[in-house]
């Protein structure tokens, strides 16, 4: 009996602590490979921002970046009135049925579809149709549809877990549907809103698939498809000989600092949280 | 006695349904104007019902189903193209547990004229100032409306939420269950303005402590498993009660 119980306390303790130890080594790598492109790219990093083009490669960077963080920014003004609106008519206007939780779990499924399937889609139905010359126009709309389905589920869980007593309250004050979740739960939503926002550029300016695959199957004399800051290291990779140079990294590094930028403010705006004393969660989805 | 005016509300043969549950069964009930009417019974009787049923509160869940008629000044509040909007701004409702909106003290009691089209700064001042007097928090908070209604304490709370109804100027005001969750102190405040209120508008109360209805209202309308089983003037009721059930619920035995 004593032995069992020692041997399972033993057996326990071992779990936890190479539990602990994954977490270390998982953040540990992270750690050195952020460390690791910082002190690889910082250099040629801080030389392009004060020369305007690599010394190497003679590629300038800051117009590439631009173009990225002006893509990012695009996409999600074209995405979010859409997906708001979306958003809002799922949560507030449509009735609980059997439909609606399929074109739930649709909407759902597309936002956790791999990028490249976008780019297929910019590549197969928006270039024949927009055609020449259009490529950045090609890659922002790509990249919105991208962003619609993720941005329409994340209004929609936004509006639902807004405290029930708020639309209740609101809709007996005589507001319509629509006046209620623009006027009280919209904006109680809106740092939540904000912050999955920022995430979703963030992934847009992170990923190349919609670039390349535009790219890739472009007719040259169609002109270059928009460099954005994943796609440059991609094809200036795939372009050089020999191992990474300099650039590489300072490339690298600068895209995973926006990356962290923008996740990070993402982190900031979720943390001021709405003080609710006394609140009516425990009760807001029940019977009152 | 109080003295019997005009009906404000009338149900005729109101029915309500939850999916296959029926929670109130064919109701007769008259709802005299200027004056309080108490909806008592026990927990489930179907008082929240009967209040949400009145305003269109109930549409809020898709399987709900009503039927028959309530007339609000002789006309049919469910007749097909009547403006929901319109009747929840000339019935409110104080659910149960109301709570501010996460904006100023202000922005709150302004929130109900502003949707109904109200724009004017000093019109809404107006208003604003109105409301918060007649629910008994001006004196509290008038240097400080611009301040976070949820800085403000529970009771405080509460009596903003009347003031946020008050403002849209409705003319029946349905307060459900003005108790809940309140400390003594601030229950009695609340009914000190539910007394004032009832002076300029017809009021409906939901509550389940016979010595609240007793305080406050001039009607008693007793409900048991969705049937109305005794309606009348308040110290008849307590005096005489008409059927074996609203006595044993005075009297505090349950059945
Ligand atoms: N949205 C709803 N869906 C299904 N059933 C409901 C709903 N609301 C109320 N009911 C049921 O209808 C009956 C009456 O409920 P109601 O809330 O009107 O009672 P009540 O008198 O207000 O009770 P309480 O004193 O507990 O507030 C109860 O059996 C309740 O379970
Ligand atoms: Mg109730």
């Amino acid at each position: 009996m004593r032995t069992r119980s020692r041997r399972r306390l033993a057996a326990g303790a071992a779990v936890y602590s190479s539990i602990v130890l994954t977490t270390w080594l998982a953040a540990g790598i992270l750690l050195l490979l952020v460390g690791y492109l910082v002190f690889r790219g910082l250099g040629p990093l801080a030389k392009v921002i004060k020369y305007g083009v690599f010394a190497n490669s003679g590629s300038a960077l800051l117009p590439i970046w631009f173009r990225t963080l002006y893509l990012m920014a695009a996409a999600a003004l074209l995405a979010l009135p859409l997906a708001m609106g979306t958003g809002i008519y799922l949560s507030e206007y449509a009735r609980e049925s059997r439909l609606n939780a399929w074109i739930l779990g649709a909407i759902d499924g597309l936002a956790k579809m791999p990028p490249i399937i976008y780019g297929l889609l910019g590549w197969g139905a928006l270039a024949p149709r927009l055609g020449e010359g259009k490529t950045a126009l090609i890659v922002l709309l790509a990249s919105a549809i991208w962003l619609l389905p993720q941005l329409s589920t994340m209004t929609y869980a936004a509006l639902q877990d807004v405290p029930g007593s708020f639309r209740r309250d609101s809709l007996a004050l005589g507001a319509s549907r629509w006046q209620t979740a623009w006027r009280v739960l919209i904006p109680y939503a809106r740092r939540t809103l904000a912050a999955k926002v920022l995430e979703g550029m963030a992934r847009v300016g992170g990923e190349a698939a919609p670039v390349i695959m535009i790219a890739a199957a472009w007719p040259s004399s169609y002109g270059q498809p928009p460099t954005t800051l994943p796609y440059h290291l991609y094809s200036s990779l795939v372009g050089s000989v020999g191992p990474a140079a300099s650039h590489h990294f300072g490339t690298a590094l600068l895209l995973i600092l926006t990356s962290i930028c923008l996740q990070g403010a993402a982190v900031q705006l979720r943390r001021i949280d709405n003080d609710l004393t006394g609140s009516v969660r425990d009760w807001e989805r029940g019977r009152w | 006695m109080v003295a019997v005016t005009d009906d404000k509300l009338v149900m005729r043969d109101l029915s309500v349904y939850y999916g296959g549950f029926q929670a109130l069964s064919s109701i007769d009930l008259s709802i005299p104007a200027g004056a309080a009417t108490a909806v008592i019974g026990g927990s489930g009787a179907g008082k929240s019902s009967l209040l949400r049923s009145l305003c269109r509160m109930n549409e809020l869940w898709d399987d709900v189903r009503t039927e028959g008629q309530v007339l609000l000044d002789g006309q049919d509040i469910y007749s097909p193209g009547v403006d929901v909007t319109e009747v929840r701004r000339r019935v409110g409702l104080i659910a149960r547990h109301p709570y501010p909106f996460p904006k100023s003290i202000f922005d709150n009691v302004a929130y109900g004229p502003r949707v109904h089209g109200i724009r004017h700064r000093h019109e809404l001042d107006e208003i604003v100032k109105r409301s918060l007097k007649q629910a008994g928090l001006w004196n509290e908070v008038k240097g400080r409306l611009q301040d976070s209604a949820l800085s403000l304490s529970p009771g405080q709370k509460a009596s903003l939420c009347i003031a946020r109804a008050l403002a849209v100027q409705p003319e029946v005001l349905l307060i459900d269950d003005p108790a809940y969750n309140l400390d003594p102190v601030s229950v009695a405040k609340i009914e000190d303005v539910i007394l004032e209120l009832k002076q300029q508008y017809t009021l409906v109360l939901a509550t389940n402590s016979m010595q609240q209805a007793g305080r406050v209202s001039d009607y008693i309308a007793f409900l048991s498993e969705g049937f109305l089983v005794e309606f009348g003037p308040t110290s008849d009721v307590f005096a005489r009660p008409k059927d074996r059930r609203t006595e044993d619920y005075i009297t505090g035995r349950f059945s």
